[in-house]
């Protein structure tokens, strides 16, 4: 099997996914912005499984680097799954123009920029998978630079879908509330929290059977937000959300 | 928080660490006063109990295996069991396998553990080709038999009091088959026992002994032998499939309280478990060949909440007979309440300066944890010191100081290293500072 290519594996539910495709028995290739973070837990999934999974230093987005990342990827890839980004500080964003930057940077240019770049070499029966949010099916206060660069995200991956015509096939993932080291610390509704083993596995339940367009994970995030995105101006703006 | 061991008895108060990589392990270490690591608990008595206890369980990566060298390097926390879940069906196991799959690198490395092939297979630290140990002092040392070797024969059966293994390599060995020739057999008597130990012909063996039984047939027991199975020696289904891992169900045992903790009790299961047992040979799979006590989750709880003890002794071979008929008599005659009494046959012993086993027999007894046992068990050390024997470090939770530094000989060398690479004592564990001299 051509192997797999995971962009942002130092991430819990990347992590999670590793384990779930090495254990379906596919090579992978392990992108991080630190790939020394993810060396033991590289090597671990390759000797457990008796497969190539191997750690890929991810730079900024600059055609060179991206060309030079291409060439190793030249053999072809099975898919890629990006879980690159993470929601930072509004508050302290709103104050900070690089981290304004650097959160739509990582969270939509990012991705959409690696996956543009490599889509060729993905098998024409393989899979892109990018994980985005349900954070940007509307801006709201709390949120909304991290909601904004998630909905160019999401309309990046519809957008895809629509050209490759499930060749390959493309799949926008949105998360709600999960337990992982990026959202330690935060007060998260407990009823509504997931975790990165639940995504994983719905995200691969979905690479079998190739039907839905967007996955929201956990299922109730889709209803969540139709109510969300539902509801009139005058009733949202005087939400505290 | 509190913790405790395998034997549920002392239980310490200790502050509880568990880094989850070597640059945060290194960061908590080089914090603490003073902390002692520890792997899955697995030891009965105070060994992995200190005031700050690091943790590897999360360490637990394999590094990388080579099917030419025969040697697996991993991190600390990697679990035996998780080794053989993993190379068995590519027709590796350990070659040298203890009775529970719940066991660290780092812990089997730190007790040197045996299994039931002593005799022909030595310690677990008789496989280990080098490991990184982490000292006090934060600097890092490759440790091998020929590398550092004082350092390695310290840490081999040192009880974690040297350093912490950050990084080990382990010889693996290959098997045809996931499956053990099993025979059993039925000895009426602690001479018949001991000669059908003798003379066991297989390469695991190990005796369970009826404590309890009446004088005249103190060390009646059933004996159970095997070796790995050959792909010859499959009949029918097992053939099509020789290395799958089969495992079996497991159960979990409710805590018996009191009422039923009773030497009747007691006395009737030997009684039963012995007459039950014939001499009898067939095909188990591993899982169940080693791990028996694995299937029955918390084993340990059978004894009540106050926990249990832990006596394992080895005495050498010349007297070995005569002590273990005066050691099973005392028992027998103590009115204590044990339900497990095993007997091993051990090989020649080794240089690592802690290292448990002495050519000659190996005797375990469990106990319920109390007051009276610990009064008794003094009586259990004077016979064990009289025939030149001594106490595994890794059950132990009472030995007191003198009858350690009586056994191990090379004690004295083991703390002048302990002196010279840890001299404020960063790394200490509540069996230490029970025991040191």
């Amino acid at each position: 099997m051509k192997p797999v290519l995971i962009l942002g594996a130092t991430s819990d539910i990347a992590k999670a996914l590793a384990v779930k495709l090495a254990d379906q028995g596919y090579p992978l290739w392990l992108a991080a912005r630190q790939p020394l973070k993810i060396k033991d837990f590289a090597a671990d999934l390759s000797t457990r499984h008796n497969l190539k999974v191997e750690p890929v230093a991810l730079q900024n987005v600059k055609a060179v680097h991206l060309n030079k990342l291409a060439a190793r990827f030249h053999s072809g890839l099975s898919g890629i799954i990006s879980v690159l980004g993470k929601e930072l500080n509004q508050v302290q964003a709103e104050k900070n123009q690089n981290l304004r930057t650097e959160t739509w940077h990582s969270n939509f240019i990012l991705p959409a920029e690696i996956i543009e770049t490599l889509l060729p070499l993905v098998e024409p029966t393989g899979f892109i998978v990018g994980i985005s949010s349900v954070a940007g099916d509307r801006g709201r206060k709390a949120n909304y630079f991290y909601g904004s660069a998630r909905a160019g995200f999401s309309a990046y991956l519809g957008g895809l879908r629509h050209r490759c015509n499930n060749r390959p096939y493309v799949l926008c993932v949105k998360p709600g509330y999960i337990l992982t080291s990026a959202t330690r610390g935060r007060n998260l509704p407990p009823a509504l929290t997931s975790t990165p083993a639940r995504v994983a596995k719905d995200i691969l339940q979905q690479l079998r059977k190739r039907k839905k367009a967007i996955l929201y994970t956990p299922w109730y995030w889709r209803y969540i937000m139709a109510v969300v995105r539902w509801l009139p101006d005058f009733i949202f703006r005087r939400l505290n959300i | 928080m509190k913790l405790t061991n395998w034997g549920h008895y002392p239980i310490a108060e200790c502050k509880l660490y568990e880094p989850g990589d070597l640059q945060e392990l290194t960061q908590i270490g080089s914090e603490q006063g003073s902390f002692i690591s520890r792997g899955l608990g697995r030891c009965y008595g105070d060994a992995s109990l200190g005031r700050a206890v690091i943790s590897t369980i999360r360490l637990d990566q394999f590094l990388s295996f080579d099917a030419q060298k025969q040697v697996l390097t991993c991190r600390p926390g990697a679990t035996l069991g998780d080794i053989i879940n993993t190379f068995l069906p590519r027709g590796w196991v350990l070659p040298v396998i203890p009775g529970t799959r719940n066991v660290t690198v780092a812990g089997a490395i730190a007790a040197d553990i045996h299994g039931k092939n002593h005799r022909s297979a030595g310690t677990f630290c008789d496989h280990v080709i080098a490991f990184d140990l982490l000292l006090p002092s934060g600097r890092q040392l490759t440790c091998s038999p020929t590398k550092n070797t004082n350092l390695f024969r310290a840490t081999c059966g040192g009880m974690g009091l040297t350093g912490v293994i950050t990084s080990c390599q382990v010889r693996l060995r290959q098997v045809e088959t996931s499956l053990v020739k099993k025979k059993t057999y039925r000895a009426k008597s602690l001479e018949e026992t001991i000669k059908l130990l003798n003379e066991c012909e297989d390469e695991y063996s190990m005796a369970w002994v009826d404590s309890l039984a009446p004088e005249a047939k103190l060390g009646r027991g059933v004996v159970i032998t095997g070796s790995h199975a050959s792909k010859d020696h499959l009949k029918g289904k097992l053939i099509q499939q020789p290395l799958l891992n089969r495992t079996g169900q497991s159960l979990t045992m409710p805590r018996l309280t009191s009422f039923f903790l009773g030497r009747a009790t007691a006395k009737i299961f030997n009684s039963v478990y012995y007459h039950t047992h014939r001499n009898s040979s067939n095909t188990v799979p591993i899982d169940g060949f080693f791990f028996p006590l694995d299937r029955v989750k918390n084993f340990n709880d059978l004894y009540g909440k106050h926990g249990l003890i832990q006596y394992q002794c080895c005495i050498p071979l010349e007297h070995a007979p005569e002590a273990l008929y005066l050691l099973l008599q005392k028992i027998q005659g103590s009115r204590l309440l044990s339900f497990t009494c095993v007997l091993k046959r051990f090989g020649r012993s080794n240089k690592n300066l802690l290292s448990f086993p002495l050519e000659g027999f190996s005797l375990a007894v469990d106990f319920k944890a109390g007051k009276k046992t610990r009064e008794f068990l003094g009586h259990l050390d004077a016979i064990v010191i009289k025939y030149g024997g001594r106490i595994y470090l890794a059950k132990d939770s009472r030995m007191p100081p003198s009858i350690f530094q009586k056994s191990y000989h090379n004690l004295p060398a083991f703390c002048r290293l302990k002196k010279k690479i840890d001299p404020e004592e960063k790394i200490s564990s509540h069996l230490w500072q029970r025991l040191k001299p």
